[in-house]
């Protein structure tokens, strides 16, 4: 160890030794030309550098004693590889392109796990906020909060948060529809940020009846405050009622999930519904195990305040940190991206190990040459290890440029729920988890070249002058590669042909409606002049005959909810005679009657809604899933079906089933992440001004209202710019949120899962462009190392038909048990697809036999015309390169 | 390079360092020095390629045996690289001088003329 390190150190000293060593051979030599000039030798000067032996020997020599020589070689290989891979740009380019392709992507990938589930939330220490979640993610009702104050109160900071999709938040003339964060007095103290200016909310604020408080964002103060200093004190319009601005937050201030407005929470103890989210920060003294005590100990007083039925549920809560409640779904996806991408990883370098094979085989001779004057065996293994590390660094290096050059795109397209205030960078984390990755894979996939050189035979190699040498080994390394690398591609071709069927059928899925035309348009009803069914009916009314009116309206209607949207979920009673017999949730909507032409909406039995449907008379009508589920081939007409008590709504009788129509799933009678990829859930339909107070204020506390226009209309900008005028005039301080075609709706629908499947595809496609060069070169290889043996077959009358398909028959065996492999894995994935998106994502067996089809003709493609080529080529000439 | 110098003349290499060392322990001396010295008290026998005495002080230097300077020479009016023998160049000197004598010792009794009575 020591010497090395003089050795090191002596590296840096060596140009000064080699000024020495000239300097003493010089003195040397004239010291000696002195002597011999004084022994009387007649040419002293020649004398004395005979003497002096062989100069420049000893400069080596001495150099060599300095020059560490293993240390040097490193160097050494390194300027070798890069000199060799100029010589081959073709394929050092595709090698580094592949490699970095690979790396890039991975660590894109990397970024975003890494950002979701290791970068900290941007709150102090924010590893300790922890919070009370069953594991679908469920959250608590007041009487659990209250319990968990009581109880926890003394040892941590304890706070509630429930959501508000949207506000209206009106200051002067200025109105904008905003997200809020309904929050009790500790929110603050939890999260470990206070505000800026002014203050958090009192305890009597946050209780029933206590002054309407309101706390803004930064951004907001700016926006619609223009930042004036005064804001402390300022009242301002929200959701129609007066609130006073009592705190600003810090500027960059993000809460989970982002809100632009909070207000005080005021959570009952009798609240008993499960909308709340529990947020807890102990203290700093208390350690996990005293945190899990307390938990066993809530759990007892949880257990003991709620009814029975709720048992099992309160079981299952636990502690998670607040981190990891965000990134639930994406997890799902941002995994399937991941294997996908591991998938071309592989085939990129089973590929650049192959094509180093190759290369490796076809310098056997040079490698046997080198070997008989003296080069070890280890340090031509250590050059070509050294290859391979210089073409993954380069590549390495230039998919991380790549991935660093992609970050800010990525950023953009990450939705801010995720983000929370974060920025997607390229962590030192990923960065050198990339390198490292890089350099292990690219030296193992080096060693399949590197360990056929051990078994060169010398004097076979040198002896039959072959170009091309081989040895066994390196073919069954071949041959295992390639193996490999088809198997990659056909899996990742099959998740791509899985995708792109889902997100056809997705296409191709019976709406329910008819979308052509329809405009849609989002305002949100809050606030006292709202806040009677009767003031919200008159308002509806009005409007709906202002736009109906309209040049090019045909049909104006106003829901809660459209298609393809979630609706809302209320717990219904099960009715008697039904096939449920637990209370579920159903998608609840309110519409007035216009609706259903509005839409298209097919009315399969009965009667649909009509402008008769206002008296006293509460009436439904159901969709065909809702009347499947509940009453199967029975007639649901006449039916009587109620919600849960507490929501106060008469029992409405069913008076006719209209078509299926696609929504978001929500209520737990259908999965999938998207409403073309899931089966329609059980819906109700109840007409808008039958619609109770309790429910009506649920709707809009939750939802924006939605005006449906089917317009005949082509010029829809137009037409919408005259529907927004419309609206803005109907009232000032309520917002118009959002006007789009309904076809827009329908393709937000999509479009995660079809960027999904695009991604995929590209990589298929990649990957399979990888394979066939592999199986080119495979073919090409073996076809010129048994050229000789060509020549003699077509020399003696061959039929060149006969020879082709000799070549490829070597070439489908591997071409089938790399697919056949590659199937044999994806079907063990299907059911992790299945799970992810749904059932409409199931592998087709109809897909898996085109894509095998299509992989087998490529790869027999890409075989046949390098063995056409050695088939056709002239006897003689090969002949006479031997 | 190294190792096939090593292979051609193992034993001779090995023999200049130890006698450069035990030149070494009489004083500081530079290179020319040094061969002359060898030269001279060998009685003419030894006769070094001065050109690979350089490569054996090197080495010796980097072994550590041996400590260079360069440094003005009072009569001469110019700078010689001068060689000093470090204390692990003593060390190695010792051990390396004992194995020689051993060694020298078997030879001769290898090479003593037949029929000399074994005593």
């Amino acid at each position: 160890m020591a010497s090395l390190l003089r050795r090191l150190v002596a590296r840096y000293r060596n140009r000064r030794h080699a000024a020495d060593l000239k300097e003493e051979l010089r003195i040397h030599e004239e010291m000696a030309r002195e002597e011999a000039e004084r022994r009387g030798v007649m040419d002293a000067s020649s004398e004395a550098r005979r003497s002096l032996g062989n100069t420049l020997q000893a400069q080596e020599d001495a150099r060599a004693v300095w020059i560490a020589p293993r240390l040097d070689g490193v160097w050494q290989d390194v300027r070798l590889a890069f000199r060799q891979l100029r010589r081959a740009p073709v394929f050092a380019a595709t090698a580094i392109t592949m490699s970095a392709l690979g790396i890039g992507v991975l660590a894109m990938v990397f970024s975003v796990v890494n950002l979701l589930f290791l970068v900290p939330l941007p709150f102090p220490d924010s590893t300790r906020i922890l919070t009370l979640v069953t594991p679908d993610g469920g959250g608590i009702d007041g009487v659990s909060f209250h319990a968990a104050q009581t109880r926890l109160g003394d040892v941590a900071a304890v706070a509630a948060q429930r959501r508000i999709p949207g506000w209206n938040l009106a200051v002067g003339n200025q109105a904008e529809y905003i997200g809020g964060l309904r929050v009790s007095a500790h929110f603050f103290d939890v999260l470990g940020i206070q505000p800026a200016i002014g203050r958090s909310f009192s305890a009597t604020e946050d209780t029933a009846g206590g002054p309407d408080a309101v706390i803004l964002s930064f951004d907001i103060w700016q926006r619609l405050l223009q930042g004036r200093t005064d804001v402390i004190g300022q009242v301002v319009s929200l959701g129609g009622s007066p609130h006073e601005v009592v705190g600003i937050m810090p500027e960059g201030f993000r809460s989970v999930p982002p809100a632009d407005a909070f207000v005080p929470l005021r959570l009952s103890p009798l609240d008993n519904t499960l909308n709340y989210l529990l947020l807890v920060r102990f203290h700093a003294d208390v350690n996990e195990q005293q945190s899990d005590t307390l938990l066993n100990v809530l759990h007892a007083d949880l257990l003991s305040a709620h009814p029975e039925s709720t048992h099992p549920r309160i079981r299952s809560l636990r502690w998670s940190r607040l981190q990891d409640t965000i990134g639930r779904e994406p997890l799902l996806l941002s995994l399937i991206l991941t294997v996908a991408v591991s998938f071309v990883v592989i085939v990129a370098y089973t590929n650049i190990a192959g094509l180093q094979l190759l290369r490796t085989m076809a310098r056997h001779h040079e490698i046997a040459a080198r070997m008989a004057i003296g080069g070890s065996r280890f340090r031509i293994v250590q050059q070509l290890l050294t290859e391979s590390l210089v073409l993954g660094g380069v590549g390495g290096i230039v998919g991380m440029l790549l991935a660093a050059g992609s970050m800010p795109v990525l950023n953009r397209m990450l939705p801010p729920e995720l983000l929370v205030g974060r920025t997607l960078t390229l962590d030192w984390r990923v960065v050198a988890f990339g390198i490292v990755l890089t350099a292990c894979v690219s030296m193992f996939f080096g060693l399949a070249p590197a360990l056929t050189v051990r078994r060169v035979d010398l004097r076979h190699a040198l002896a039959t002058n072959q170009r091309t040498g081989g040895t066994k080994a390196g073919g069954w390394w071949r041959r295992g590669l390639l193996v490999s690398q088809l198997a990659a591609t056909m899996a990742l071709l099959v998740i791509a042909g899985t995708l792109v069927d889902y997100v056809r059928q997705m296409y191709g899925a019976p709406l329910g409606f008819d979308p052509r035309g329809v405009v849609i348009a989002k305002m949100s009803l809050q606030g006292r002049s709202f806040e009677d069914p009767t003031q919200v009916q008159a308002f509806a009314d009005h409007a709906l005959s202002q736009l109906q009116n309209l040049p090019g309206v045909q049909s104006v209607a106003l829901a809660n909810h459209v298609p393809i949207e979630r609706g809302l979920n209320l717990p219904l009673q099960p009715p008697s005679g039904s096939r449920v017999d637990q209370i579920r949730a159903v998608d609840w909507r309110c519409v007035t009657p216009d609706y259903f032409p509005a839409l298209g909406i097919a009315v399969r039995k009965g009667r649909p809604l009509t402008s008769a449907d206002r008296g006293t008379t509460p009436v439904a009508v159901v969709n065909e899933s809702f009347a499947r589920a509940y009453f199967g081939s029975e007639d649901p007409i006449g039916n009587v079906i109620a919600l849960a008590p507490s929501l106060s709504d008469p029992p409405r009788e069913i008076v006719g089933v209209v078509a299926d129509v696609r929504s978001r799933p929500g209520t737990g009678w259908t999965r999938g992440f998207t409403a073309l990829g899931s089966d329609p859930p059980p819906t109700v339909y109840v007409p808008f001004h039958q619609m109770p107070k309790t429910a009506l204020s649920l709707a809009q506390r939750t939802f924006p209202m939605v005006w449906v226009l089917s317009t005949n209309s082509e010029a829809t900008g137009t037409i919408e710019r005259q529907i927004a005028q419309a609206l803005r005039a109907l009232d000032r301080e309520t917002p118009l949120m959002q006007i789009q075609p309904m076809s827009a709706v329908i393709a937000s629908d999509i479009s995660t899962p079809r960027a999904m499947m695009l991604a995929v595809v590209a990589f298929g496609t990649v990957a399979l462009l990888i394979a066939c060069i592999g199986i080119y070169g495979l073919v090409a290889y073996s076809a010129s190392q048994r050229s000789r043996e060509t020549a003699v077959r077509v020399a003696l009358g061959a039929n060149r038909l006969a020879l082709i398909r000799a070549f490829m028959v070597e070439t489908s065996l591997i071409a089938l048990v790399g697919v056949a492999i590659g199937l044999v894995s994806m079907l063990a994935l299907s059911g992790v697809l299945k799970a992810t998106l749904g059932s409409l994502a199931s592998i087709d067996p109809g897909t898996v036999v085109a894509i095998t089809g299509l992989l087998l003709v490529v790869l027999a493609t890409a075989g046949y015309i390098p063995a056409r080529r050695a088939a056709g080529v002239d006897p003689l000439a090969s002949l006479r390169q031997d | 390079m190294a190792p096939q110098i090593a292979k051609k003349g193992a034993l001779l290499q090995g023999t200049l360092d130890m006698l450069i060392l035990r030149t070494l322990e009489r004083g500081e001396a530079h290179g020319h020095d040094i061969a002359h010295h060898i030269h001279r008290t060998s009685r003419d026998v030894l006769r070094l390629e001065h050109g690979s005495l350089y490569p054996a002080l090197h080495r010796l230097e980097r072994k550590g045996l041996v400590s260079a300077k360069w440094e003005l020479h009072k009569e001469r009016k110019r700078e010689f690289k001068y060689y000093k023998l470090t204390s692990t160049g003593r060390r190695q000197l010792r051990s390396e001088a004992s194995r020689w004598q051993e060694l020298a010792e078997a030879i001769a009794n290898i090479m003593r003329p037949e029929g000399v009575d074994e005593r």
